[in-house]
């Protein structure tokens, strides 16, 4: 299970990332996916996910619709036009992220080397 | 795949509203939620109330309130402004009024500029915020008049203690409208808004018992500031229904309720500890050493007085025998009836006090301020705050100051080419205003606000003492002429 810490700011680009491939999502589903396609190695919590949720409608990225299902509202995400660039661009930078990360973590520089010597 | 009837989404619709989440459409956000996770464990086997008992563990009212807090915080920028600026302000309020306090008991310069903006911090900014905050998180907006009351009640009553603290004039005015609009606006809306949201009558009568001895402490608070009659008696009332009964029930309520102990209950024990700290602290009693000084100074000043009193006597008597002018013998005599006048005075003043004080007839009055090792009360202070300074300031001290300078000018009429004596005269008998840091304490109030009867009547010896010194210097410029 990946630690806090190391999640903090790559919740946003996995939420982008994962409303460009679904038309739209509610915020329970989001969770479970991630979950899932992580093999549980990565949970998303709630408390983490609605205010990344409410934030990116505020500044346009996504929009909701309500519904009424089971007797009871369900809020569904999905991205504006702003938003599909936004994930774009952020998916990007995580991307960049984790390869200057790998290389960081290569033999001669990571774990492995130091363990050898 | 089971899904949840209407009934069962009402009771966890309820919960979510009854943790007071009104942002936006999070609640219906939340409610999905926990509706998603309850039916995942409805299949997996588990009934209802057991399958929500589990949800709810993970994500109780503390879990919703914190969501809510950080989506308004992530969102709104004047949320998080104001939610920074309450911490800072809180920060900065907090530690200058510590320094000021610790400033003033050293008697470092600077404490009352500490001191004024802590408190101008705190009424201006903290206490407006937190108020706003408390308001707007609130689910019910029709509590506004709770708010309002409280903020008004408290930064009158800050006032109040800022300007007492700094001896400016007025603070009585303001801690009576704090005082008054706190108790019998703020309490009793509270009551109301408690009663309207207690669920059960043991709940409701904790809340009525709670607040009734509020009201009957913070009385006993303002009779003692006040100095009206009965103040102990309302005190000892208010503090024992406050500790022994109110803060025992009230907290095996919550405990039975929560079953945990929550940021509430710790905030108001906190506060009914401060309460009833700062008022013992008020009732504080003076140390025993420092009245037994007070009691000895006195002791020897009068021993003094007596001799100063018989010396001049009989400096009068040589200059009434040597001497047959006219003139420097009726000077010398009006000297006399001068000092013998104000002596008496001050003779009274010490009488009055010790008739205030000890409740005592005018014969036992005599006797104790010759000896003041009798005096019962020696260390209290509030009666001779009342009769030196009054509330308005117009005490016996300013009349007292009065007769002094008079006493000074009759004396250096006499020897209008002497400055040598005038410069000594007022050496003797100083009623000069202090001047401390920026400002100036008048001389009634260094010597005899917030002073003991003990020191209030070893100081009134001492002046005697001046009195009788002058004299004395007086008639022997005379007998030199």
């Amino acid at each position: 299970m990946a630690s806090n810490d190391l999640l903090k700011g790559t919740l946003k680009p996995i939420i982008l990332k994962l409303l460009t491939e679904n038309k739209r999502m509610y915020g329970y589903e989001i969770t479970q996916s991630v979950k899932e396609l992580s093999k549980g190695k990565i949970e998303l919590t709630f408390g983490a996910l609605y205010p990344i949720l409410h934030k990116l409608e505020q500044d346009g990225a996504v929009i909701t619709e309500s519904e009424i299902i089971n007797n009871r509202n369900r809020i569904y995400y999905s991205l504006t036009e702003t938003g599909k660039n936004t994930a774009k661009e952020k998916i990007a930078e995580l991307e960049e992220f984790v390869n200057t990360l790998r290389i960081l973590l290569k033999p001669n520089y990571g774990l492995e080397y130091v363990l050898a010597r | 795949m089971y899904s949840l009837d209407k009934e069962q989404v009402e009771i966890i619709t309820a919960d979510v509203q009854l943790a007071g989440i009104t942002f936006s459409h999070l609640p219906d956000d939340l409610v999905d939620h926990i509706c998603c996770e309850v039916e995942i464990l409805i299949n997996e086997g588990k009934d209802f109330e057991n399958a929500y008992k589990i949800v709810r563990k993970q994500v109780g009212i503390d879990v919703l309130q914190k969501i809510q807090e950080n989506t308004k915080f992530l969102i709104d920028k004047n949320y998080r402004l104001m939610k920074t600026t309450m911490k800072i302000s809180g920060n900065i309020s907090l530690a200058m009024l510590g320094f000021g306090t610790i400033c003033k008991i050293m008697h470092w310069p600077g404490a009352g500029i500490l001191l004024a903006f802590g408190f101008l911090v705190l009424c201006l900014m903290f206490l407006p915020m937190v108020l706003y905050a408390n308001y707007k998180n609130e689910t019910k907006k029709q509590n506004l008049f709770l708010h309002i009351t409280a903020l008004i009640g408290c930064i009158t009553f800050m006032a109040g203690v800022l300007f007492k603290i700094m001896h400016w004039p007025g603070s009585a005015l303001l801690l009576m409208v704090g005082y008054l609009s706190l108790l019998l606006l703020f309490l009793p809306t509270l009551l109301f808004v408690k009663l309207k949201s207690a669920q059960t009558k043991k709940l409701k009568s904790i809340y009525i018992l709670g607040i009734v001895s509020l009201i009957i402490f913070a009385f006993s608070n303002m009779f003692k500031m006040f100095h009206w009659p009965g103040a102990s008696v309302l005190m000892i009332v208010g503090a024992v229904l406050l500790i022994g009964l109110f803060l025992p029930l009230y907290t095996w309520q919550m405990f039975k309720m929560e079953g945990k102990i929550t940021g509430q209950y710790i905030y108001i024990v906190t506060i009914s500890m401060f309460l009833i700290l700062f008022t013992s602290l008020l009732a504080i009693n003076v140390s025993k050493n420092i009245v037994v000084g007070f009691v000895n100074q006195a002791n020897n000043t009068e021993v003094i007085n007596n001799y100063l009193e018989k010396k001049n006597v009989k400096l009068l008597s040589e200059i009434e025998n040597k001497r047959d002018t006219l003139e420097l013998k009726s000077k010398a005599i009006s000297i006399k009836k001068n000092s013998d006048e104000l002596c008496d005075y001050i003779n009274n003043v010490q009488m009055e006090l010790v008739v205030s004080v000890d409740n005592l007839d005018k014969a036992n009055a005599k006797r104790v301020i010759a000896d003041p090792m009798c005096i019962m009360a020696k260390d209290n202070w509030d009666k001779v705050n009342m009769l030196m300074i009054g509330l308005d300031g117009n005490g016996k001290a300013k009349e007292l100051k009065q007769k002094l300078i008079q006493y000074k000018s009759n004396l250096t009429s006499n020897f209008k080419e002497n400055t040598e004596f005038s410069k000594y005269l007022d050496n003797l008998i100083n009623v000069t205003d202090k001047q401390n840091g920026q400002f100036t304490v008048s001389w009634e109030e260094s010597h005899f606000y917030l002073c003991s009867i003990i020191r209030a009547i070893s100081t009134l010896k001492e002046l005697q003492s001046g009195v009788r010194m002058a004299e004395s210097a007086a008639l022997v410029n005379l007998n030199n002429l």
